[in-house]
């Protein structure tokens, strides 16, 4: 896989793997496969980069010649608040009701783009498909099934001046109680697509003076680092129920390096000041350069409340070979995991419930809800690092006393002195040099 | 096997290093070009300057200060990056020595056939080249190296260039057959940058490379140019340092070998009349007895999806307690060994404890 996708996955090793209890099930079909044997790794410190990227492209049928894979140039993509590639590879049924299974491998591009385009001639807000990736539509993939461009209009179908070109197929989807989805279809291999317009390249605007209010979801989670100095610190986890009525179990799991001496008795769970026991609490102690801090907990969030988790832990001293080259720089802390099943009333964007037109990867879940699972932000922990100019300076330090001490003994010791005649120097040198001498008032040569 | 194989290493860390990252893209863009495919290059990057946070072109890696062209491009594949780049990698690359699970994109494919350009910058003295600010390889090692390759063929030429101060002291220990080396300055000579981008902030390329790129780009994959043009690319007025070369070790005359045969893939193509019937995959795949087309024959998998979030399985078994032994056993099970010990030997010795 490290081959593949131009990842350091070889970095992989059982210092950062834990086997989770009960975070992570199998999202396909067959769910008697054994626990014991599924592993969780996470590399805090790899990029993503367009050398993902393009291995990434290649694996799709048109690679990035035809088709949606033209709109990701790296250029634009990385230049964005946000962008996460994924790879989910699991066994689906072939049919609803039918016996037979197959593989199914699905790629994810997830990418936030900040902002749009402000207009001041025209007094309008808005965006297009290529002020965002740089390029429209030219066609669909030949060889795909299905080829679909979904413009998610909820927010901003309300709004003054709302405008969207070239006009395609609307398609609403309601989804619980109080939320409906109102989407824009366009079909690349339904002809009338490109009928009108050689590059298809939708364009929406609205009033410049009309503020987009959309709705947060109901569960965000956020994760820092407390304390000061390179002793001691703390890693605190806030997690918000925005919902005004519901509250939410979550499962909230950890992965902290064996160099972290976490102290599982300083595992404080509070709401609104008021303590709140989680109702599981797994955890497995990290063991010197064998195995992680692992921490699981169940925690039920009350509705519209925010929930703290603190651990404190102590930092340990490595051997010098193993700190990494830019030692100064900290060592990342692996993101924590928060898995929950959300009402579907989530605002949430596109590939949500299971009824959503777009969700055709997403795990099918028995209960009324969509499964979210939510990654919080990397932890940069300094260490306490030794000065690694100290070898070398011993070793020159030891060099030159045993040199000097030992060499000048034993040049003593075993050399034999003889005297020597002066060789007579040339008649002009040993000139000048008379003169010099008479001038000092020294014996001649 | 790659006949023409290119390795490149970019050996420093850190921000103000991007001008070494843009030498070896450069290259690679440019040898790309002639003809060598991802497969036979294996490009080793210590540090990401593409996408680092300090980058204000997210993606993008220039050679230039008019920023024309995008060297790190939409097509890119690095092979070893970040704290992969070591001396020890770079040494069982060379030599065939990898851990068994090394993917092919990371394994040197070579046998003594092939031709292999080796492009390495970085920070350099007298006698090593730095890696990533931590460690050295000496230029004894790197001998040592292309010794064993020799001894183990798995090269028939090797072309190695290398752009870091005091270069030629590299090439100085040398003693294999069939090496040309370039370097871009002496002994005592320190190899100087070209221009910094103000954009970005930090010098975008190194002289002698910037040179050997203006060269290469006049070279298209049907040119006749010769690798002893290679050596007059960068004189003194431009690059401020002296260029060094060493030929004593290369069997051919310099002025008769191609410059694409070490910067690009020119196939030899040998014409056969005879016919030649290749078998079908699908005959392949019969002939073989009880060879099933389809690996998941026999399993089945019961049409149910797991429960994501077993709740009740989590509160069940946290409420699970651990066993512990009644509180104040372990107390009195101490005081009962010790009233055992004290009857049994006479309480004389409970003077020493008490």
């Amino acid at each position: 896989m490290s081959g593949l996708l131009c990842a350091s996955f070889n970095f992989i090793d059982k210092t950062n793997t834990i086997a989770p209890a009960f975070g992570f099930r199998p999202m396909g079909i067959g769910n008697e496969t054994d626990e014991s044997y599924l592993r969780y790794a996470s590399l805090p410190r790899e990029i993503v980069c367009t050398e993902n990227l393009t291995p990434w492209k290649k694996l799709l049928p048109c690679d990035s010649k035809a088709g949606l894979a033209t709109l990701l140039a790296g250029g634009k993509l990385f230049n964005s608040m946000y962008y996460s590639l994924g790879l989910h590879f699991r066994p689906v049924p072939m049919r609803p009701d039918d016996a037979g299974w197959s593989w199914q491998l699905t790629q994810t591009l997830t990418v936030v783009f900040d902002g749009f385009v402000r207009s001041k001639l025209t007094g309008t807000n808005g965006w297009t498909l290529s002020s965002l990736f740089g390029r429209p539509l030219d066609g669909p993939c030949p060889i795909a099934s299905r080829s679909r461009l979904y413009v998610d209009i909820t927010d901003i179908e309300q709004a003054p001046g709302f405008s969207l070109n070239p006009a395609g197929t609307t398609v609403t989807e309601a989804s619980g109680m109080d939320r409906k989805y109102s989407y824009v279809l366009y079909n690349l291999l339904q002809p009338s697509t490109f009928a009108q317009v050689k590059r298809l390249n939708p364009s929406v605007n609205w009033d410049a003076d009309w503020d987009m209010q959309s709705q947060r979801p109901w569960l965000h989670v956020e994760r820092f680092l407390t304390g000061v100095g390179l002793h001691h610190g703390g890693i605190s986890s806030l997690l918000h129920n925005r919902h005004p009525n519901r509250s939410l179990t979550v499962h909230h799991q950890d992965t902290l390096p064996w160099f972290l001496r976490v102290y599982s008795h300083t595992l404080t769970v509070t709401t609104a000041g008021k303590a709140n026991p989680p109702s599981y609490v797994g955890y497995r102690p990290a063991r010197d350069r064998e195995r992680p801090h692992q921490l699981e907990l169940l925690l039920t969030l009350p509705p519209a409340t925010i929930t703290r988790v603190d651990i404190q832990f102590e930092r340990a001293l490595l051997t010098w070979t193993e700190y990494p080259p830019d030692a100064n720089h900290g060592v990342h802390i692996c993101a924590a995991v928060v898995t929950a099943v959300l009402p579907d009333s989530d605002p949430c964007t596109g590939l949500c419930s299971e009824n959503s037109p777009v969700s055709f990867y997403r795990p099918l879940v028995r209960d009324t809800g969509h499964l979210s699972r939510l990654y919080t932000q990397t932890l940069l922990v300094s260490l306490p690092t030794p000065d690694f100019s100290m070898p070398y300076n011993v070793v020159c330090l030891t060099c030159t006393v045993v040199a000097i001490g030992f060499g000048s003994f034993h040049n003593i010791l075993t050399r034999s002195f003889r005297t020597r005649d002066p060789a007579q120097a040339s008649g002009i040198v040993r000139h000048l040099a008379n003169l010099i001498r008479r001038w000092r008032g020294v014996p001649l040569l | 096997m790659c006949q023409y194989c290119l390795i490149q290493v970019c050996t420093s860390r850190f921000w103000f290093n991007y001008r070494h990252v843009a030498n070896v893209l450069s290259v690679y863009r440019s040898v790309k070009r002639l003809g060598i495919p991802d497969s036979h290059i294996i490009m080793m990057l210590a540090d990401d300057m593409a996408c680092n946070a300090r980058n204000p072109r997210p993606a993008t890696v220039f050679n230039n200060a008019h920023e024309q062209i995008n060297v790190y491009g939409d097509d890119v594949e690095v092979d070893y990056r970040g704290y992969e780049v070591t001396v020890e990698n770079f040494v069982r690359l060379l030599m065939g020595r990898v851990p068994p699970n090394t993917p092919r994109s990371k394994r040197l494919l070579s046998d003594e056939r092939s031709n292999i350009l080796i492009y390495m910058t970085g920070h350099g003295g007298d006698g090593f080249l730095k890696f990533q600010d931590s460690e050295e390889i000496t230029n004894i090692e790197l001998a040592d190296a292309f010794e064993q390759m020799w001894q183990k063929k798995r090269y028939h030429e090797i072309a190695f260039i290398m752009d870091t101060c005091q270069a030629v002291s590299m090439y100085q220990k040398f003693y294999s057959p069939n090496i040309v080396a370039i370097a871009s300055s002496q002994v005592g000579e320190d190899s100087l940058s070209h221009h910094v981008d103000s954009s970005i902030g930090v010098y975008v390329i190194d002289r002698f490379t910037y040179y050997l790129l203006e060269f290469l780009e006049k070279i298209h994959p049907a040119s006749q140019n010769t690798m002893d043009e290679l050596f007059r690319v960068c004189p003194k007025r431009d690059c401020i340092s002296t260029p060094g070369q060493r030929t004593d070790l290369f069997s051919r005359d310099l002025s008769t070998v191609l410059i694409t045969e070490f910067f690009g893939s020119v196939r030899k193509v040998e014409l056969v009349t005879r016919v030649v019937s290749v078998p079908s995959l699908r005959d392949l795949l019969t002939t073989v007895p009880g060879k099933k087309d389809d690996i998941n024959e026999g399993v089945t998998l019961s049409n149910v999806f797991a429960d994501q979030l077993p709740v009740a399985q989590m509160v069940q078994k946290g409420k699970q307690k651990e066993w512990h032994p009644p509180d104040g056993f372990i107390l009195a099970f101490w005081a009962l060994v010790l009233l055992v010990f004290f009857k049994t030997y006479g309480m004389k010795h409970l003077t020493f404890i008490f």
